[in-house]
């Protein structure tokens, strides 16, 4: 009922069984294996706002969120059979990708945290459900075979139209970036750094390109989720406490007087194994910048909040990075992003793909325990607002 | 730039580019210059508050670039006239109309021309401005018909990419400022106002006088880097793979040295006070080739100038390698040095001035339109940035050959790389092979 792709274990750095490639066209018979995506009895519903399109959606990325909703779906079927459909440890797992760079993922078990605003009372109290979270932020070891690839695109990563009928792994239709012309790393190190100004559009293609590879669907983390990893279980300024004396110890900040990023894992993770969270490179989130997200969700009470960009700018970021003094890294503090981030850029469109004015915004993974549809798939990633239209 | 203008030439309103500078840094354009009041039509039709035609030629990711450019200096512009060898970029429109909505008018898209005719149906419909920005190859040929049109003319960079082609230009630009046509170079760095601040100051004797440069330009790789030939579909001729790639080819592109490395030449050729180098010697080299193609990654030029200074050259794109765009120029009182969008001035080894900004994509068009407005005469060709060419294209031949070159030799040279005129994709077209430094002949 499947068909096969004869080179689809390559596509798989997860090595772990010999995966499926299926042709979208074989979906309606595929659906043997209890569907992982079925909302389970009793379950809240996610604060989802604006909630996520049903029509006008793009078909060439549906198919692929179809396609590889499908590999991830087919990957779990086959891992529950390994397991005499045996509930799994919920643990920490190093995943592996084509190019032979790794990365470790850590769980964070549901929970709930209250998340304070700009002024009295417009704190929320969030719930989340388990994910795992990347215990450190992606390195060029990982994004660099992303980034660079040698298949003919046109400027918004899709294949060129004269080389299609060349074409016929799906991996390659994904949208990847032109390959700079700058190196991107400003002068700094490579090798085992953390990756940065690629915008949140390629963050979330990213996320896309090693969903395909691992069969684990990848997403960045809502703006909640970041900052419920970063908490910890703290309720203070930072996630070792308040104390200013022990920021070395955990963080990469500093002022004029700190050059550049550095290798993750150099200083002591947080109490849920998390590294440079504050400081080193900035990160993005799925969010919309809202100043106000108690009077946004109208409620006080939100489950797995994400806030659904509806313009290009500004998407919330966190977590300082390694030239802010260390009032401008704490856990709550939220920056937006802005379109002078790419006011160098001289094309037209600016490029999709890099942030040339801002050398210090990286990415940290998530992956949700539970696998969300293949439609909601493609919204984590396919904001619809990746052109810039305010510039 | 009057001092140092190889032509015989001389108009009154030939200023010294010190003057330039000067006189442009203290707003946001150069009003200070002297105006000329012409009598030519095109410049009494664009003069005063009314709306500016513009028409695009080139609708690539530099060319909407340009509209958006000219659209954000001048509130009064409208976009008349958009042509292009391919119908794809045509789908652009709806996006600059988004960002500028009620300033596009191709009357109904009936001003919107695909093909290798395009450029004259734009230079035709009735626009004031013409943006060039097509694959340089094209630009003395369109540059000519847009002046003998009576147009204003923005000539994105490189304008030149021979020595034939580069007097092409200066005619033209030549006929332009003798008809009151203004004629603007995408050349930014020279419109970037932080630039421009510590050149006047370098030119005011700050750091006494200029001794010598040393610049680098270097990416990290390749614009527009063509793939494998596999993917050239059989239908498609050789002509329309180049035009696509036209970055990778020599005969395009001018090979990186023209097509990039040309923004560092020109801050080093502005240090030095826009001369011709007497003789120039270079090595470069093809490090990480394409297959297929013929432009070079790598560049070290040094320039000889008729007093004895120096200039020196580094000019890479290779993909992970460093990358940077800087200057050191050396004067008897102290140093220049830029780095990227940082500039400083530094005497007896301390700080003395410090700034930084970004590029001049929009100023520039301020000043253009600003001069067309007022029925000044704006051209930034001839006495600057024909020398710029010339010292790139200089350079490029003296790595290419492995020879000593010197400027009579230069300017004597014919060689042109590619025939622009009556050019479609059914014109065949064989990339020159890459350059062997003491096989390749300069001619």
């Amino acid at each position: 009922m499947f068909k096969l792709s004869s080179n689809s274990k390559r596509f798989l750095g997860c090595g772990f069984v010999p995966v499926i490639a299926i042709s979208v066209l074989t979906l309606s018979n595929a659906n043997a294996e209890p569907a992982a995506d079925a909302p389970a009895k009793g379950e809240v519903k996610s604060d989802i706002k604006p909630p996520l399109a049903k029509e006008e959606l793009e078909e060439e990325q549906l198919r692929l969120a179809t396609v590889i909703h499908k590999r991830i779906t087919d990957y779990q079927a086959i891992k529950n059979k390994t397991h005499d459909n045996q509930p799994q440890p919920f643990a920490a797992y190093q995943e592996k990708l084509i190019s032979g760079a790794q990365f470790e993922m850590l769980p964070v078990k549901a929970g709930s945290f209250t998340w304070k605003g700009n002024k009295e009372g417009d704190s929320l109290e969030v719930t989340l459900s388990p994910f795992w979270m990347g215990k450190a932020e992606v390195t060029w070891d990982e994004y660099d075979p992303f980034m660079n690839n040698e298949i003919p695109r046109q400027k918004d990563g899709s294949v060129v139209d004269f080389a299609r009928a060349q074409i016929t792994n799906d991996i390659d239709f994904l949208a990847r970036p032109t390959p700079p012309y700058h190196p991107m790393t400003f002068g700094m190190p490579r090798e085992g750094h953390p990756a940065i100004s690629m915008t949140q559009h390629a963050a979330n293609k990213y996320c896309q390109w090693i969903s395909y590879q691992t069969g684990h669907f990848y997403r960045l983390p809502t703006e909640a989720e970041w900052e419920y990893a970063c908490r910890a279980g703290s309720k203070t300024k930072y996630t070792w406490g308040d104390n200013p004396e022990e920021a070395e110890q955990y963080a990469w900040f500093g002022g004029d007087a700190a050059s550049q990023y550095h290798a993750p894992g150099k200083k002591k993770p947080n109490a849920w194994g998390f590294v440079d969270m504050h400081g080193n490179a900035q990160e993005w989130t799925l969010d919309q910048y809202v100043p106000d997200r108690r009077a946004y969700f109208g409620k006080d009470k939100v489950h797995n909040p994400w806030i659904k960009a509806t313009k290009s700018y500004p998407h919330v970021t966190k977590g300082g990075y390694w030239k802010q003094p260390l009032e401008e890294i704490t856990a709550d503090k939220r920056i937006p992003s802005e379109p002078e981030w790419k006011i160098l850029d001289p094309q037209e469109p600016r490029s999709l793909w890099y942030f040339t004015s801002v050398q210090w915004i990286g990415m940290r993974l998530v992956r949700p325990e539970k696998i969300p549809t293949a439609e909601e798939m493609y919204h984590y990633w396919n904001s619809g607002v990746a052109t810039d239209a305010e510039l | 730039m009057s001092e140092q203008n190889t032509s015989n030439e001389k108009s009154p309103s030939q200023v010294t580019r010190r003057n330039f500078v000067k006189n442009a840094t203290l707003g946001t354009a150069a009003i200070g210059l002297t105006p000329l009041a012409f009598p030519s039509l095109a410049s009494a039709q664009a003069a005063g508050k009314k709306k500016l035609k513009v028409g695009v030629v080139g609708l690539g990711g530099r060319g909407a670039g340009a509209v958006r450019d000219i659209m954000s200096a001048d509130p009064d512009t409208i976009l008349w006239s958009v042509g292009d060898i391919f119908e794809a970029p045509m789908k652009k429109i709806a996006g600059i109309n988004k960002k500028f909505s009620g300033r596009i008018d191709t009357d109904g898209g009936k001003r919107e021309f695909v093909g290798f005719d395009a450029f004259q149906k734009v230079i035709d419909s009735g626009a004031d401005i013409i943006l060039l920005t097509t694959t340089p190859a094209f630009r003395p040929l369109h540059f000519a018909a847009a002046v003998a049109a009576g147009k204003h003319v923005f000539i994105e960079k490189p304008f030149a990419l021979d020595i034939p082609g580069l007097k092409s230009v200066v005619d033209s630009a030549k006929k332009a400022k003798s008809n009151g046509q203004s004629v603007l170079t995408g050349l930014v760095w020279r419109y970037s106002t932080h630039l421009m601040e510590m050149h006047k100051r370098i030119q005011g004797g700050e750091i006494g006088d200029v001794l010598s440069t040393s610049s680098m330009y270097c990416a990290g790789g390749r614009p527009n880097k063509m793939p494998n030939m596999k993917f050239k579909p059989p239908t498609m001729s050789d002509m329309e793979w180049a035009q696509r790639y036209w970055q990778n080819f020599l005969e395009l592109s001018g090979d990186g040295t023209l097509e990039y490395m040309i923004h560092g030449i020109d801050r080093m050729s502005w240090a030095m006070g826009d001369q011709m180098p007497i003789k120039c010697f270079a090595t470069g080299a093809n490090a990480v080739p394409v297959e297929g193609a013929n432009a070079w990654d790598t560049f070290s030029i040094r320039y000889e100038y008729a007093d004895g200074r120096t200039s020196d050259f580094l000019g890479r794109q290779v993909p992970r390698t460093f990358a940077g765009g800087s200057d050191i120029i050396a004067g008897t009182k102290g140093r220049a040095v830029t780095d990227g969008i940082n500039v400083s001035i530094i005497k007896d080894g301390k700080t003395t001035w410090q700034s930084k900004g970004s590029l001049g994509y929009v100023n520039e068009h301020k000043i253009f339109t600003e001069h067309i407005r007022s029925g000044k005469v704006y051209n930034d060709v001839i006495g600057q940035f024909e020398h710029t060419h010339a010292i790139t294209i200089m350079g490029r031949e003296a790595a290419y050959t492995g020879q000593l070159i010197t400027d009579k030799q230069l300017m004597a040279s014919t060689d042109q790389l590619i025939d622009t005129n009556g050019l479609d994709f059914k014109t065949p077209f064989t990339a020159r092979p890459p350059a062997e430094p003491g096989k390749t002949q300069f001619s």
